[in-house]
Parts: C-alpha cells; sequence; structure tokens
C-alpha cells in the first residue's frame, strides 16, 4: 500500500474521522507514516504558535453595525 | 432584504473581523478591513444563503491581503500585538505578505476556525487539498520567520 501524504496526514491531525479505515490500518502499522505523522504534528503546533495573535478578535456585531448605519455608510 | 443582510452581518462579522486580524497582526487595522468588506457587500451583492458567507470570507482574505502587500508590512502595530509582542508581530505579518495568498488564506481561514469544507470552498479548491495547503503554509511560515 502507498503511504499516506504529508496532507492527509495533516488533515488528520485536524479531524481524525478523516482517515479511511484503511489508511488508518496501515498508520498503524507504517513506522515510517508514523514518523511523518510525528513532524506533520510538531511542525503544525510550532506553527500554531507563531500565528497565535494576543487579541483574537472579540467583536459585538450588532454594535458594529449600528455604527456603520449611524454612520450612513450601510 | 435588510432583515437577511442583518442576519448575515451579525452571524459572519466576527469571523470576517478574525480573518482580518490574522492576515493584518493589528485590530484596528482588521476592523477597518472588516467593516469596508461588509459595505461593499452589501452594496455589490444580493444574499444568497448558498455562498455569501464565502464570499464574503474571500473577500476578507483579499483586502486584508491587499492591505498588508501594499503598505509592505508597514502598519503601526502596537505592543503586544502577538504573543511575542509587536517584533515577532511584525515578522509574521511580513512572513504573510510573502507567501502565496493561498498559503497565507488557508492559515488565517483555519485559525479563524473554518472547517476544512469552509476553507475549501473560499480557496476554491477541493476539500482533500486543504491539508496540503496547510502542511506548505506552515512550513513556509516556520522558515520565514526562523522558528
Amino acid at each position: 500500500m502507498r503511504h499516506l501524504s504529508e496532507g492527509s496526514l495533516r488533515w488528520m491531525l485536524d479531524d481524525p474521522l478523516s482517515l479511511a479505515d484503511e489508511d488508518r490500518a496501515h498508520l498503524r502499522k507504517c513506522r515510517r507514516c508514523r514518523e511523518a505523522a510525528a513532524r506533520v504534528i510538531g511542525d503544525a503546533r510550532r506553527a500554531a504558535a507563531v500565528f497565535e495573535t494576543d487579541h483574537p478578535a472579540l467583536a459585538d456585531p450588532a454594535a458594529v453595525l449600528r455604527a456603520l448605519r449611524e454612520r450612513g455608510v450601510i | 432584504m435588510e432583515d437577511d443582510f442583518e442576519s448575515l452581518f451579525l452571524a459572519e462579522y466576527p469571523r470576517v473581523l478574525s480573518i482580518a486580524q490574522r492576515i493584518l497582526r493589528n485590530h484596528g487595522e482588521a476592523e477597518r478591513v472588516a467593516g469596508e468588506v461588509m459595505v461593499a457587500f452589501r452594496r455589490e451583492h444580493s444574499i444568497n444563503p448558498n455562498d455569501s458567507a464565502v464570499r464574503l470570507h474571500r473577500a476578507a482574505v483579499e483586502t486584508a491581503l491587499r492591505r498588508s502587500r501594499s503598505r509592505g508590512g508597514q502598519g503601526k502595530l502596537r505592543k503586544g500585538s502577538g504573543p511575542g509582542g509587536v517584533e515577532e508581530s511584525q515578522a509574521v505579518r511580513e512572513a504573510l505578505a510573502r507567501m502565496p495568498a493561498a498559503g497565507a488564506a488557508v492559515l488565517a481561514l483555519r485559525a479563524s476556525r473554518l472547517t476544512y469544507a469552509e476553507t475549501a470552498a473560499v480557496l476554491g479548491v477541493e476539500v482533500q487539498q486543504v491539508g496540503s495547503l496547510l502542511r506548505r503554509a506552515e512550513l513556509r511560515l516556520l522558515k520565514e520567520v526562523n522558528a
């Protein structure tokens, strides 16, 4: 069987159910794919730490809409 | 019609703002972009339950990236704009501006909690491609910021 792509492994990290049963069985048996999965997971976690923001967007959409209407732009 | 737009605005403005903020790394600038995106949508599109959200998210990505690239990452970032402070936030913004648009987009969309299917719809790709795009984008980001 072919090895799993890094894209499939990345998707699996976010959604374990994205892997087909046969792919999951392959991953359990294949050392090369397990090592690739560990690399993908580590890189994803490092990238998330870099990409995260201190101030995730908090918004009161009703207040924003009201303000835009008061300014006459909507 | 107006009720439809209001419902769309209330449902989608937070994610439009989040997408813009992930790319611009600056809350004030992201708020301006999010407002522009919503106003432009109101003027140019009718509400379609099937694709209005996709159009808004795509416009948020495109407008924020255009803004970031046109200013060469020179937007004023305040202290505390990112976990590592202003310098790291500026580095991430500049990295995103240098990356292929799809790479910057997939990072911003997923960080804004869009699903793989939603992300694929915004990018105009098959859902099976999102993992590969995300993997490449993460590697490029790490390389760009030397993490």
